[in-house]
Formats: structure tokens, sequence, C-alpha cells
């Protein structure tokens, strides 16, 4: 079946048990990579927050410590 | 400039603008980079698996190319002792493994319709499999030893020993008789691959790049703000 979503052969015969899936799997794979990325951003930078907000402490800005 | 960039907070201050635009480019690219994999045409002989290769290489390229920068950043933080150089290799081996196990993944998937097998122990294969263990073997000894600098020496040593698989991946096609096709792309006399099939290489290849940065710099970020986490706590704690 030629399915014509902005003039793209999507039927890929007997190959898409095996192109659909590498797709699906990279896709997915950047996805999760991009999901967990962000998230342990934000929950680090939430946690450093709430607790200089309880020190009561600025951390200031870090010095250099190349030797 | 890398002593400039040792200071963490003048380093979140320099790219922190800079990563919502790596990452609207990067969706950019990717998103046109998927509609010209599916707008080329199927190849003769391989017929729609072709269009396997336009994420399968992009893929492999990234995870050689991201232990080389994580093999760059051990040595830094080795012999250096850049300030920032452990975190940054902590920060881009998690994305190299990906890669690298995304590589495999689609790489059997595209073996098993041509080659008639979804794995062969040949030198190629072989040795991107041991690539992905060095990646696992980073992060499990990372995450296994509390103490920062120790983790941080012990794990620059592996990383600088798995740089020798490097060039073994790159040239297992020339040194045995493998199943893995050769060289494609660059060789001499050219690529022997139709530009109708370059162009979505090519831009698939830039995607994973900017994406690639971008998602470092925000996992550089995080390594950065655990380890001021760290330091404000156990100022804390002492006083």
């Amino acid at each position: 079946m030629h399915l014509d979503f902005f003039h793209l052969d999507w039927d890929m015969g007997r190959y898409a048990a095996f192109v659909w899936p590498a797709y699906g799997l990279a896709l997915a794979g950047l996805a999760a990579l991009i999901a967990v990325s962000l998230r342990v951003n934000t929950q680090r930078k939430t946690r450093l927050k709430a607790l200089e907000e309880a020190a009561g402490a600025e951390t200031g800005p870090d010095k250099d410590v190349v030797h | 400039m890398f002593t400039f960039l040792a200071n963490p907070d003048r380093f979140t201050k320099l790219t922190m603008p800079l990563r919502p635009w790596l990452a609207g480019i990067g969706a950019v690219l990717l998103a046109w980079g998927l509609y010209l994999c599916f707008a080329s045409p199927e190849d003769y002989q391989q017929g729609d698996t072709v269009r396997i290769m336009y994420i399968h290489v992009p893929m492999a390229w990234m995870g050689l190319f991201v232990y080389m920068l994580m093999g760059v950043a051990s040595f830094f933080g080795l012999i250096f002792r850049h300030a920032l150089a452990d975190a940054a290799a902590k920060a881009i081996a998690p994305i190299g493994a990906v890669f690298t196990a995304l590589a495999l993944l689609t790489g059997s998937l595209w073996g098993q319709p041509m080659w008639g097998t979804w794995w062969q122990w040949d030198g190629r294969m072989t040795s991107t499999l041991v690539l992905f263990l060095f990646y696992i073997g980073y992060i499990a000894l990372h995450a296994s030893i509390e103490d920062e600098q120790r983790a941080a020496k012990s794990t620059a040593i592996l990383a600088l020993v798995g740089l020798v698989n490097l060039p073994v991946i790159k040239f297992s096609v020339e040194w045995w008789n493998t199943l893995h096709q050769g060289e494609s792309i660059f060789r001499a006399g050219g690529p022997t691959i139709a530009p109708s099939m370059l162009w979505p290489l090519f831009v698939m290849v830039a995607a994973v790049h900017v994406l690639t940065l971008w998602l470092f710099l925000v996992r550089l970020d995080s390594e950065i703000l655990e380890r001021k986490y760290r330091r404000l706590r156990a100022r804390l704690s002492f006083n």
C-alpha cells in the first residue's frame, strides 16, 4: 500500500519489520536520553536551591582549582 | 582558554545561553534529516533497508567520537588536573554508551535482512561491542567509588586504556576479512555513495552532533550542580 503523507513513500515492503523497529529504537533511545538528562538537571537545580535556602548561605563563585 | 573555562560558574554562565539554540537547531536538523531519510531513493540491492544506514552510521560515528572526547577529557583531568575535565568525561559517557548501543541494535536490524544474521563475531562488530563494554565499565566504576577524586583518577585511566580500541574499530574492515562492509565515505577516490543518499546521511550526522553538544552541556551542568551540592552539604555538616 502506498501512503503519500508529505509525498513520501512509507511502504517499506518486506523490510518493514526491520526498518520501523530500527527507527523506533533510535528515536526512543534518543528521547529517553534527553528526558532523563533534563529531569536530572531540574532535580539537581531544585535540590541545590533548597539546600542553599535552608543553609541561608550563597555558594558563591567557585575558585579556579587548576594546579 | 582551558584555564579560563576551569571555573564552573564561568563555564555555566557562558554556555547556558547556547543551550536553547542548540536544542532548537538540533530539533530542526533532526526533522529535516528524517524527512530526507524517507524522501531518498531505495538502494538497487538493499531496497528500503538502506534507510537504516541514516541512523546506524551517525550513531556509530558518535559512539567513537564521544569516546575520543571522553579520552581527551580524562587526559586533561589526569595530567593537568583541569577542574571540569572529570565532570566533562562523566557527563558525556552515557551519551556515547546510548549511541553505541543503538548502533549495535540498528546494525543487527540491518544485518539480518542483508547478511542473513543478527550478529557475527567479526572485527568491526566485536570491537564496537568492546567499546560499549568500556562505556559501561566507565560508568559503573565511577558510580562504585564514593570519593570524587579517586573515582576521577580510576575512571580516567580506564578511559585512556580504552582509547586503543578506537583505531581497531576504524581499521578493522581493512585489517581483517570482515562481514561488515569497508569504508564507503571517507576513502581515497571519494565516496561510493550517491549524493541522494549522502545528503540525508550528513544531515543526520549534523543533527546528532548538535544534539550531543546540547545534551553534553545539560549533563555537565548537572555534574557541576551535584558537586556544589556535595560541597555545601559537607560544609554544613562540618559546621
